[in-house]
């Protein structure tokens, strides 16, 4: 590849970036930052835990992106009764030619883009169900492993304010989502801008930008984009100043923070700061990306101790201090 | 970057970007060198004024050594600030990407030198077109105000107080460290001529232990060293006036002067000693020494010859033995009453008592040898050889009291020598004492001192006003009058009533008025009883110096 198709490949990546933001936000009004960084956790491959109150759009914009993807987009509403078959599938017994035999009967988790509705309500057991197809993007059932197809995505919501008759994810399946994108309440105006969208007979159509494909091609480019070494040796430091054993970490750290962000948090960081640093027009990440995609990557990733909930504290104002620290 | 595409050169626009960087390094150099000055100028301005102040509180001039070593050592401290606190490149590339927004592009291309990649050289030309649009002299400079103007107070402050003067204190104390050196060079110049002039003096009548002891004291003269501080100089006259002291009261020759004195007066009565009475009165004991061998006897004259010369030794031996007899009856009472009395002086005395007594009793032996020698018809040459062992004993006792005068001779001479040396030292003191305006020279207080004050109540105002003739004539102006304004006149006569006339107090009273003085002193209980003696013994011992030479230069 010469230099100038790695400058088309890169003008390409901006240009179907731009045009998959702006025909989800021809549905989804408003949460650009959000949309924007779904779009970057997508183009990275990454799952994303979105944590809203309901009636925020969640479901929407991951319905508008299945469809602006062309992708093959399924939906589990996740309950306590649901059971790990119910979504990665199971043997059933069918009979054939005069026979009985299992046949593998494929779950909902079979598809490009899945969508975990409230996945703190569906039981550990069910949670843990997951934990296969999103590290692995592979389900073993009966001692058979079938890939799943290529590009996947789990896309999962969580409301944050019922707690009853819900199950907290637990920090392994936590580690494995790229992002955790927090879903603001919408502005006056981007009420307003609702109401008019959807108010009317017709709901907004969204037309196909990319597809599986482009989204593959995309991530195989920004992967090339360098990081310098004592840039990448910021980000090492940001991560490392989570962790309370750490020689280095401030005493707040020390104090709230009961464990650090995990290495997947220092590659979902410098993934999602490759994606900004092409989207700002540049072939090399800097600082700021860095810090841009440090709450999300990292948010979910701290665990806050005892006296850090008793005071209020939020992983956000944990990650918000260190990032000043490193400034 | 998508309306423009980039070409890119990967070397040219890794050379543009250092170049960038290097400018960008100087210019945080030249900044950083800038703020160093202003820092170490108003540094070094606090050090001189804290240097100033300590200089003038203390009443000095500041040194203007100062302000140039200051001045070297700031350029050296400069130096060194800028040598250590050179901007490195990353620092520099850091900063750049700060100021001027790069988001890190300086330093990723910086980074990514040598790397081949298509995504490096893009990186690489998209900072080149980024840095040349831009100017390093775009970055600031915020002069440091507040520094600026404290270390141009603080400079100019520093200057006033090095352009401020000593104090008159100070300068006074130097003037006096100098006048007390001059003067004690002066001083151990004289001092030293003095103590040459000690071992001048005919010697061969001192003892060994005399010569080592006078050896010592030269010495210890030459030794002298000159001083600023008055009090060290002080102490070093002080303990050298001490030891001529001691040396002094070593050869008291006192007692055996007045032995033969009174023996002078006793041989005086009679016309046939009366040369040798008049010369002991006199203290000529050379001279007495030479009458003393006219009396040698010589069996070889006519026996009429010996008969006379014993009679006329006989006479003499009788004559002085009494005297000797009678004195150191009186010698004894008296030296119960003082202490001090040294085992020299006494040793002179009574060896002189002795030699007396020895000649007395050779004498007895002659004579009874003579009238042998004249009973005896035979003419026997036993008689003979006693009557000739008789006078050769009595010669020999002749002899040695002849030594003892002579010996006696020396030593009072040595002892005035060292009286007066006692006093030059002393007066040296005085002369070192003196402040400028009242100084006389050296050698006017040494010539005051060889001409000898009086005895209390002994001299009358007429001796005063021949002294003051004397000094007049000599044109030592300062010692009657002082200087003019300066303290009162020296010239003012004791109780007298406008002193040119004659006292009007009778001496005897000025003599008691002394005395109740000093009584009333060594009695006060407030005074150490250590002080009190002291102050005794030196009155007594002046008082006997100053009868003693008054009688000599009379």
């Amino acid at each position: 590849m010469t230099v100038t198709e790695t400058q088309q490949d890169v003008t390409q990546f901006v240009e179907r970036f731009e045009s998959l933001k702006a025909e989800i936000g021809k549905f989804i009004v408003g949460q650009s930052d959000v949309v924007e960084n779904v779009l970057i956790a997508v183009l990275c491959q990454g799952h994303v835990l979105l944590e809203g109150v309901p009636g925020l759009g969640k479901t929407a914009l991951v319905n508008t992106l299945a469809k602006v993807l062309d992708l093959q987009f399924r939906r589990v509403q996740f309950t306590p009764d649901l059971l790990p078959s119910d979504i990665v599938g199971t043997n059933i017994l069918i009979e054939r030619h005069g026979d009985k035999v299992f046949e593998f009967q494929p779950g909902p988790v079979f598809c490009n883009i899945l969508l975990a509705d409230e996945i703190n309500r569906a039981t550990p057991k069910t949670q843990s169900a997951l934990l296969e197809t999103m590290a692995e993007r592979s389900v073993t059932v009966a001692g058979n492993t079938h890939p799943l197809p290529s590009p996947f995505f789990v896309l999962a919501t969580q409301n944050p304010i019922e707690s009853d008759g819900t199950y907290p994810l637990p920090e392994a399946q936590l580690d494995r989502f790229f992002f955790k994108l927090k879903v603001n309440l919408p502005s006056h105006d981007e009420y307003s801008e609702i109401l008019n969208r959807t108010g009317g007979l017709a709901l907004p159509q969204v037309d196909v930008v990319a597809t599986g494909h482009d989204v593959l091609h995309m991530g195989r480019t920004l992967k090339q984009v360098p990081i310098e070494k004592q840039v990448q040796d910021q980000l090492v430091q940001i991560v490392r100043a989570t962790h309370p054993e750490d020689a280095e970490a401030s005493a707040d750290v020390k104090q709230y923070v009961r464990h650090g962000a995990s290495p997947r948090a220092a590659q979902a960081m410098l993934a999602g700061a490759r994606v900004r640093a092409l989207l700002d027009g540049r072939f090399h990440v800097a600082n700021e990306d860095i810090h841009a995609v440090a709450l999300p990557a990292m948010r979910h990733r701290l665990i806050l101790s005892f006296e850090a909930e008793a005071q209020g504290m939020t992983t956000d104002d944990v990650i918000e201090k260190i990032l000043k620290q490193h400034a | 970057m998508q309306q423009n595409p980039i070409e890119p050169h990967p070397q040219q626009d890794h050379h543009d970007v250092a170049h960038f960087v290097s400018q960008v390094r100087r210019r945080l150099d030249l900044h950083r060198l800038a703020y160093g000055a202003c820092l170490i100028a108003t540094v070094v301005g606090i050090l001189l004024v804290i240097v100033g102040l300590i200089y003038v509180l203390q009443g000095y001039r500041v040194p203007p050594a100062w302000y140039p070593v200051m001045g070297v050592v700031g350029m050296m401290a400069m130096a060194v600030y800028a040598w250590l606190g050179r901007v490195a490149t990353n620092q520099a590339a850091r900063y750049a990407d700060q100021f001027f927004g790069l988001k890190d592009a300086v330093r990723s291309t910086l980074g990514f030198a040598g790397r081949e990649d298509d995504f490096c050289k893009l990186q690489a030309a998209q900072a080149s077109q980024t840095v040349k649009m831009l100017k390093p002299s775009a970055i600031p400079f915020a002069w440091p105000r507040r520094t600026i103007l404290a270390g141009v107070c603080l400079l100019a402050l520093a200057c006033v107080l090095g352009l401020m003067d000593e104090s008159q204190s100070v300068r006074d104390a130097r003037e006096q460290k100098q006048l007390v050196l001059d003067r004690t060079l002066q001083i151990n110049t004289a001092v030293q001529e003095l103590a040459q002039q000690l071992l001048e003096i005919d010697d061969s009548d001192l003892d060994a232990q005399t010569h080592e002891a006078l050896n010592q004291l030269k010495e210890q003269a030459l030794e002298l060293k000159p001083q600023q501080d008055m009090k060290i100089a002080m102490k070093q006259y002080a303990r050298l006036e001490q030891q001529v002291q001691q040396m002094v009261q070593q050869m008291d020759t006192r007692p055996a002067e007045k032995m033969l004195a009174r023996i002078g007066e006793q041989l005086k009565d009679n016309p046939q000693h009366r040369q040798l009475g008049q010369q002991l009165s006199a203290k000529q004991f050379k001279q007495a020494q030479q009458t003393l061998q006219q009396h040698k006897q010589d069996h070889r004259l006519s026996k009429e010859q010996q008969r006379q010369a014993l009679n006329r030794l006989k006479s003499l031996s009788t004559s002085m033995a009494r005297a000797s007899e009678s004195a150191s009856r009186s010698g004894s009472s008296s030296s119960s009453n003082s202490n001090n009395t040294n085992a020299n002086a006494s040793g002179m005395s009574g060896q002189i008592s002795q030699s007396i007594a020895e000649l007395e009793k050779f004498a007895d032996a002659l004579e009874k040898a003579q009238q042998k020698e004249g009973l005896d018809q035979n003419q026997s040459p036993q008689n003979k050889d006693t009557s000739a062992s008789a006078c050769k004993s009595c010669n020999s006792a002749l002899g040695k009291l002849g030594q003892c005068m002579s010996k006696l001779s020396g030593q009072r001479k040595l002892n005035q020598q060292l009286s007066m040396m006692r006093k030059s030292l002393s007066q040296c003191q005085s002369f070192l004492c003196q402040s400028k305006s009242q100084c006389q020279s050296l050698s006017q207080s040494l010539a005051a001192c060889q001409k000898p004050g009086l005895k209390a109540g002994t001299a009358s105002s007429g001796m005063f006003n021949r002294i003051e003739q004397s000094l007049m004539a000599s044109g030592a102006l300062d010692q009657l009058l002082g200087q003019k304004g300066d303290g009162t006149s020296t010239k003012t006569t004791e109780q007298a009533n406008d002193g040119q006339g004659v006292s009007s107090k009778a001496r005897r009273t000025i003599q008691r008025d002394y005395a109740n003085a000093l009584e009333s002193f060594v009695q006060r209980e407030d005074v150490p009883v250590p002080v009190r003696t002291g102050v005794k013994q030196y009155f007594q011992q002046i008082h006997e110096m100053d009868h003693e030479v008054i009688r000599d230069s009379n």
